[in-house]
């Protein structure tokens, strides 16, 4: 089978996917073209924040909407399904909350497979390595036990007491101090994570990284941050989100393979690796087979 | 003389230059569907592994060679110099990492200036005549679009070409010999000593490596002119191959994308437990009177290398018809060639150590365990505190060596009874102002000393002891005292003090053998196993070891071993058999 053909066998077809920012395309401009699941589309900003999303090689005939794709704006991103019968888009709660400021940080185009994007953004453990001095420094490399719950209803993956040494958690911190993170998988290839907030004690930060899987071994990483901070600039946030994935990037394009491995037994998982676990085998029960390598139990 | 046929997977191939591997550096390396990462340690060593890290599968390539060993740049997982075994997960600092989780190694060696692996088993060396005793210098590597047949075909009929654009112009070049994968041409008529091999490195099906080696006393006085000369006919050679229509080109990605196939790691069923029945034979290569009662010992492989080892590991070392006795190793993360212990000679006990002293003799046969390591040591603390007694010193040095090549800030205090008895002196005044030697004190100077040491400790640091059992119990009553929290203070005991009460009578459930058998009062869980004929290995049988821990699926254990960390006793998901009792009417083992 080819990648196109599992795209088109698996639940990855019926799942919504972003395609870009909605502010980083002109109303009323020019379509654009992207690939999503092996396949290229093109993308248009109507008037009234509508879009259009179709197949770049569907001939257009006289009815133009029945031949677009499923599509829709959301948390400030073009979402398509490229299949019949798209599932249910997960919410963020916190996005909606007026006082909140959410902005787009930017789309990273990774050589890699969509959950081995999720995976390291869910893994705490590489932070003094390849975070150093920002999120995590030496000698404090712990990762001390949390706890994983995977749910039916909503069907997804939180992981809780995330607790890690940062050497600068927050503006104006002086020295280190554990941070708690909550991260939330609601969907294979998008995730959320929820820090303390700096400016508001009894309210969390929210970061998410969606995952526009161009290929199976190539992707569009979207991030966005829906936070309570009045007073740092739009540019400041997006140049730390954009230092944090540059760092990133170089060692998610080092892995090989680059589909994630679900059997169990190709890669040595640890106890920091619990979520790591849990999302191979919820991707593996979920019927996912775009960007893995299913296991001997999968097959 | 062709062998077009040659089949490079039996051969020696050669991967590198002697000098890309340059201090500190690792090399990327290449063989069919096989990515390499090469790097030579401090020791002079050349490792050549698959490039894949056992955790997330992160190339190797980009970690950093630290001299002794290997970081993964993704999560820090040490790889240990010739042996290829994590030593070190920092996730998790306070556990050891199974010996078992080792990366995948292939053999490696030098010759002719160049790094050679093979995928076989132990092919024969490769020996050119004319490289053999004299000076060889390595000609720039020239990768070539073509395969190594065609390589190998073309230098053939295109070496004597090289002339045209001879160093001199009374040169001549023939091809004199050639092998599977390799083409020997000469010679130079103004330097009749020259001569001149090259050897083809495949890399994929269509793509290989010329390396050619240069030699020649009186050529190589002045090689440069040569290695110009070479290095422009080669790459007019490569041109030459690859406008010849002998080339495919591939997709680039699929080029860039095959560190290998993925061979499944040996994951034990649980990786921070080491199997304890593996045994080993090594050879005593050095014994020396280190102090007075104490004689090193270096242990060396009589075939193939020495298993991996953490700092605080021990080794178990079986004498026929003796009980197993414990030793811990000295050896630092530098040194992986050989095993370093010391023995103080016991009066009381097995006659191991009686043994050791009086009867062994450098270049005996010994059978050691596979190391094993309860005596794990974090890398996390900014402030490490180390403190030995007597021969405890041994574990307490290996850790000494680790902090120190980490550059973790530490303290080692070491109490001795005279100078004279002071084993491995000169390797602890290496610590200079971080070793302190404590010579002839009491055992209430002694206290007094340890209160001042940890009176200075902060609320961060960790403390690891080892000694006489005394000696530890003091420790723990001076830091409990002083309200430094248990999970701080370390101790490795020697020996078990504590007074084993086989008071409750109980049932054990065997869950894979399919048994039920009564533990009665006065009998140990491991006795009645072996009365029934179940193989569980055993050492000290008092608690000490931890060779008799088995896996508890279900019961509540009652801990009465010094073997088993205050963590893994609290998990309550092992028990070491030879003490300890249960306080559920069954224990489930999983044996
Ligand atoms: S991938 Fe190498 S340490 Fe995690
Ligand atoms: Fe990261």
């Amino acid at each position: 089978m080819n990648s196109l053909e599992i795209a088109k066998s698996c639940s990855t077809y019926s799942c919504w996917h972003p395609l870009f920012a909605l502010e980083d395309l002109e109303e009323g401009g020019v379509p654009v073209y992207t690939q999503l699941l092996d396949q290229a589309v093109l993308c248009e900003r109507l008037s009234e924040g509508k879009v259009s999303v179709r197949l770049a090689d569907q001939q257009r005939g006289p009815d133009r909407q029945a031949e677009d794709l499923h599509s829709q704006v959301q948390f400030g991103f073009v979402w398509a399904c490229i299949g019949p019968n798209p599932q249910l888009l997960f919410d963020i709660p916190e996005y909606h909350e007026p006082d909140r400021r959410n902005v787009c940080t930017g789309v990273f185009g990774v050589e890699v497979s969509a959950p081995r994007a999720i995976e390291n953004f869910l893994d705490m453990g590489h932070f003094p390595f390849v975070h150093t001095g920002l999120l995590g420094i030496e000698p404090h490399t712990e990762v001390v036990d949390y706890q994983v719950t995977v749910s039916d209803e909503p069907n997804e993956i939180v992981a809780t007491e995330c607790l890690f040494f940062q050497p600068q958690a927050a503006v104006g911190s002086v020295g280190g101090v554990v941070t708690e993170y909550v991260y939330r998988v609601p969907h294979p290839f998008c995730a959320i994570l929820y820090k303390s907030c700096p400016f508001d004690e009894s309210r969390r930060d929210v970061i998410t990284i969606f995952v526009q899987p161009e290929s199976e071994e190539r992707i569009r990483a979207h991030t966005m941050m829906s936070i309570v901070d009045p007073e740092s600039s739009d540019t400041s946030i997006r140049l730390f989100q954009q230092m944090i994935f540059g760092q990133d990037k170089p060692i998610l394009e080092n892995q090989f393979p680059k589909k994630l491995p679900l059997d169990p037994l190709d890669e040595i998982s640890i106890r920091a690796d619990r979520v790591a676990v849990a999302y191979r085998k919820w991707l593996a029960s979920g019927g996912v087979r775009y960007g893995v390598i299913p296991g001997a139990q999968a097959t | 003389m062709l062998y077009l046929n040659g089949d490079a997977s039996k051969e020696w191939i050669p991967v590198a230059s002697g000098t890309d591997l340059v201090p500190r550096h690792v090399f990327h390396g290449r063989l069919p569907g096989q990515e390499l990462a090469i790097w030579r340690a401090d020791d002079g060593f050349v490792n050549i592994w698959q490039n894949r890290c056992l955790h997330r599968g992160v190339r190797l390539t980009i970690g950093t060679n630290d001299g002794a060993q290997l970081r993964c740049q993704y999560h820090g997982w040490c790889y240990a110099n010739r042996t290829g075994s994590c030593t070190y997960i920092p996730a998790h600092p306070g556990d050891s990492p199974a010996p078992t989780l080792t990366n995948r190694t292939f053999p490696s060696i030098e010759k002719y200036g160049l790094v050679w692996t093979t995928l076989a088993d132990q092919p024969p060396v490769p020996a050119i005549e004319a490289l053999e005793n004299h000076v060889t210098v390595p000609l720039r590597a020239v990768s070539v679009n073509a395969s190594m047949q065609t390589v190998c075909n073309q230098l053939q009929h295109r070496a004597k070409r090289f002339d045209e654009f001879g160093p001199a112009n009374d040169s001549q070049i023939e091809v004199m010999s050639s092998g599977p994968m390799h083409v020997e041409v000469r010679q130079f008529a103004d330097l009749p000593d020259a001569s001149l091999t090259f050897f083809i490195q495949p890399v994929d099906e269509d793509r290989s490596v010329i390396r050619g080696v240069l030699s020649g006393d009186q050529a190589l006085a002045e090689p440069l002119p040569l290695l110009r000369f070479f290095s422009s006919a080669l790459n007019e050679m490569r041109d030459h191959i690859e406008s010849d229509g002998l080339t495919v080109f591939r997709d680039t990605e699929k080029i860039s994308d095959c560190p290998g196939k993925i061979t499944k790691p040996v994951k034990p069923s649980n990786y921070l437990r080491a199997p304890s029945t593996q045994m080993l034979k090594v050879r005593v290569s050095k014994k020396r009177q280190e102090a007075y009662g104490v004689v090193a010992l270096e242990l060396s492989p009589i075939k193939g290398m020495l298993p991996g080892a953490q700092p605080g590991a021990h080794i178990d070392i079986c004498l026929p018809g003796k009980h197993a006795a414990q030793y811990s190793l000295v050896n630092g993360p530098a040194e992986t060639g050989r095993y370093l212990i010391g023995v103080k000679r016991e009066e009381a006990g097995g006659g191991v150590s009686r043994h050791i002293h009086d009867e062994l003799q450098q270049g005996d046969e010994v059978e050691i365990s596979f190391p094993k390591n309860r005596f794990p040591l974090r890398r996390d603390a900014v402030n490490t505190v180390l403190i030995a007694g007597g021969i405890g010193i041994t574990p307490i040095l290996s850790m000494a060596k680790t902090l120190s090549h980490v550059n973790l800030d530490f303290v080692l205090h070491y109490f001795v009874r005279s100078e004279g008895h002071t084993a491995f002196a000169s390797e602890v005044s290496a610590f200079e102002q971080n070793a302190n030697l404590h010579v002839g004190l009491s055992v209430g100077h002694t206290q007094d000393q340890v209160s001042e040491i940890l009176e200075k400790c902060d609320p961060t640091t960790q403390i690891y002891v080892c000694g006489p059992p005394p000696m530890l119990d003091m420790v723990q009553c001076v830091s409990k005292e002083q309200g430094i929290s248990e999970k701080m203070v370390h101790t490795e005991y020697f020996e078990n003090p504590n007074t084993i009460d086989l008071g409750i009578a109980f049932r054990v459930v065997l869950s894979r053998s399919n048994k039920v058998l009564a533990i009665p009062q006065g009998k140990t869980i491991l006795q009645v196993l072996q009365e029934n004929d179940i193989d569980v290995p055993s050492s000290c049988e008092q608690g000490a070891c931890g060779t008799c821990v088995v896996k508890v699926l279900l019961g509540n254990p009652v801990h009465q071993d010094v073997c088993l960390t205050e963590i893994e006793k609290q998990q309550g998901n092992w028990i070491a058999t030879c003490v300890s009792r249960s306080s559920s009417d069954e224990l489930i083992l999983d044996i």
